[in-house]
């Protein structure tokens, strides 16, 4: 008996990612599936019980080793810039596929985010189309393809989004989730939307450094002048291994008839922004008594209006450093302007524990910070 | 010189539009027939002549400057002991008067001269305290974190029967890491906002007054973009803050107030029982907020 024909076979996109190195390593722990991952170019020199250790945290990879195949190439490229034979071996043995790989830039210009998010997506829509054992195809997204909206955001692919959105990253998963719910009717697909994925609940271990770990490091800095918004608007952070388990189980669940499922923390679960202003200097200090004396002054929460005006002043004055501490801290903030709330209805009708279970931001939110610290944001090794 | 001289003298570092779109037009450099010491002489002088004081009744003399006066290497060294301050206690007759010169704290030495004052004055017999400020800066530099600045002088007394700018409260935060200026620009930069924030609303607050209660803010001169932004923080009409000195007068080190005021009360701007807010920072760190009624 074959194996292909006993054992599904996943690929996995985006694998030394904050989420696809937690779902190789779930699929690895919890299954017996075997792994394709599709790595960078880039990445050819590392061995693969380096990967299996370095991103996805396994301990005795070589036991794994067996179970995983690499393949080198790129989501932007016709056919994942793979030989013929390469790319046949794919679509003849993978029976299931997870797209993790995506630019979380906000600064790209539009045409950059697009070839990766939307084009990368186009190629990996191509390559299920021509997996004959597919079975289920899961996309990863962000709930922040709701763009401007405020308001409830249901677990609902949208044609379109008047509302508009803050940065490039928002328009083009939105324009990816177009062309993945465009097959809904001929390919086994799944979307999950995360929220912010802030680092490890147990941890506290960040793998990939975005907006809300770059405006740490300005407040570390001294230099966090000021957030635009609201010090009551929601901050919806989420754990990267909690977001993968909830993944790897709503992706072994299989496709259904519900296209869409929200991943998020919720109001209950999460800080308002004054309070991840608070916490994040309580969490510095403990981390760092010596920035803890130079006593620097936490960022007041502005008015969008006059957030502008001060940027607009830094980028006229000349003053790069500002401008660009600035544009991270208006990074950072941009959702909070358009507040709202996700439902998680069709996550919960899979998971029914899901909302009691996700874990609230405070039982980890210092180890994140601890461990930003220590890593230097990951400039320096852990134990440097 | 306007601020398109100062640019073709290679006085300031910023273009001049942007400096023009901040509020700026005009610096005060002072002539070669001028001093620091005749400047503030006569403004110590006025200042005594308008008031009905006894020149007895005046307890200490305070000189302030911002920006401490290089002492010349090839002067003996007993000269260095000629305190300017005592020439000026002097000068004006002051026989009976404590002079004392103050120093080190920037644009907010000034409003520290006040606080120290006033406490001097609650158990002290005599009735006030002349302050005087002077700052002169080298000329070939008139831009300070993109700020055009003026030499200037100014004086005033603190005295406790005045019918006017009664102290309703003061309140100064102080962060002596940022003493390094110009290495920790940046970091200075970013902290204006979120201290001035703080001390402007303490000060509120401690005085039971609400923002809305203010009727006039006088500002320090510096950029008027800074004041727009500050004005949306602390949710207070731009049309409160009195402006009109940035562009005329510009930014001196210290004596911005007392210009301020002295223009805003011949202008007819003020009137009798109006809530005054004077805010500046100085560099040490410090930020000041005072709070009169007029």
């Amino acid at each position: 008996m074959s194996k292909k024909s006993t054992t599904p076979t996943v690929f996995i996109t985006g694998p030394v990612g904050m989420i696809g190195s937690q779902l190789v390593r779930l699929f690895l722990k919890e299954s017996d599936w075997n792994i394709y991952i599709l790595l960078h170019e880039t990445a050819s020199e590392m061995t693969l019980t380096d990967i299996l250790r370095s991103y996805c945290g396994i301990d005795e990879p070589e036991k794994y080793t067996d179970r995983v195949q690499r393949f080198h190439g790129s989501i932007t490229k016709k056919h994942l810039g793979m030989s013929k034979d390469k790319y046949q071996h794919l679509i003849a043995e993978v029976t299931h596929i997870l797209h993790c790989a995506a630019s979380t830039q906000f600064d790209l210009p539009l045409s950059e985010a697009r070839k990766i998010n939307c084009d990368g997506t186009a190629e990996i829509i191509a390559l299920a189309e021509k997996c004959s054992n597919l079975v289920h195809l899961g996309f990863l997204s962000t709930v922040y393809v709701s763009g401007k909206r405020t308001g409830e955001i249901i677990e609902t692919v949208k044609s379109e989004n008047s509302a508009g959105f803050a940065n490039t990253y928002e328009q083009s998963k939105f324009e990816a989730e177009q062309l993945v719910a465009s097959r809904v009717d001929t390919l086994p697909v799944s979307i999950y939307r995360l929220s912010t994925v802030i680092g490890h609940s147990e941890t506290g271990v960040v793998s990939h450094f975005t907006a809300p770990h770059q405006t740490l490091r300005v407040m570390y800095l001294g230099l966090a002048s000021m957030i635009p918004g609201t010090p009551e608007y929601t901050v919806d952070l989420i754990a990267s291994d909690y977001s993968a388990t909830t993944i790897f189980k709503l992706f072994m669940a299989g496709a259904s008839d519900e296209l869409v499922f929200h991943i998020v923390s919720g109001k209950n679960k999460s800080y308002s922004l004054q309070e991840v202003i608070d916490k994040s200097y309580a969490a510095l200090a403990e981390a760092d008594p010596e920035w803890k004396a130079k006593q620097h002054p936490k960022p007041t929460i502005a008015p969008p209006e006059s957030f502008s005006l001060f940027m607009e002043t830094a980028r006229e004055a000349n003053n790069p450093l500002l401008h660009n501490v600035l544009t991270a801290l208006e990074s950072f903030a941009h959702q909070l302007n358009y507040p709202k709330s996700f439902s998680t209805r069709n996550t919960e009708n899979v998971l029914p524990t899901y909302n009691e279970e996700v874990p609230h931001i405070q039982e980890y939110y210092q180890k994140v910070v601890l461990y930003c610290v220590k890593t230097g944001w990951g400039k320096k090794s852990q134990h440097g | 010189m306007s601020i398109d001289e100062l640019a073709a003298d290679g006085k300031v570092t910023s273009e001049v539009a942007f400096l023009r779109d901040t509020g700026f037009e005009n610096s005060y450099l002072l002539s070669k027939d001028e001093s620091a010491y005749k400047l503030v002489r006569e403004c110590a002088a006025a200042t005594i002549a308008e008031s009905s004081i006894d020149r007895d009744q005046i307890d200490t003399l305070f000189l302030y400057r911002g920006v401490p006066k290089q002492q010349a290497k090839d002067k003996e060294l007993l000269d260095r002991f000629s305190y300017p301050v005592a020439q000026l206690a002097d000068d004006l007759g002051l026989t009976r008067v404590r002079p004392l010169a103050v120093s080190q704290q920037g644009c907010g030495g000034l409003f520290s001269v006040i606080d120290i004052a006033q406490d001097i004055l609650q158990t002290n017999s005599k009735k006030a305290i002349l302050c005087v400020a002077v700052d002169i800066l080298p000329a070939d530099n008139r831009e300070v974190m993109y700020n055009v600045m003026s030499d200037a002088a100014g004086a005033f007394l603190i005295t406790k029967e005045s019918d006017r700018n009664a102290i309703i409260n003061f309140h100064q935060q102080f962060q002596s890491y940022y003493w390094e200026a110009k290495e920790r620009e940046q970091e200075l930069l970013s902290a204006y906002f979120p201290r001035a924030q703080q001390t402007i609303e303490k000060s509120l607050r401690l005085a039971n007054v609400n923002i809305s209660d203010v009727d006039w803010v006088v500002p320090h001169n510096i950029n008027r973009r800074s004041w727009e932004v500050l004005s949306g923080l602390l949710d207070i009409s731009q049309e409160k803050i009195w402006i009109d000195n940035i562009a005329r007068v510009g930014h001196t080190v210290s004596c911005d107030h007392i210009i301020n005021l002295h223009d805003m009360e011949a202008g007819g701007v003020i009137n009798q029982g109006d809530i005054l807010l004077l805010f500046t920072f100085g560099f040490g760190a410090n930020w000041s907020c005072l709070l009169l009624e007029y």
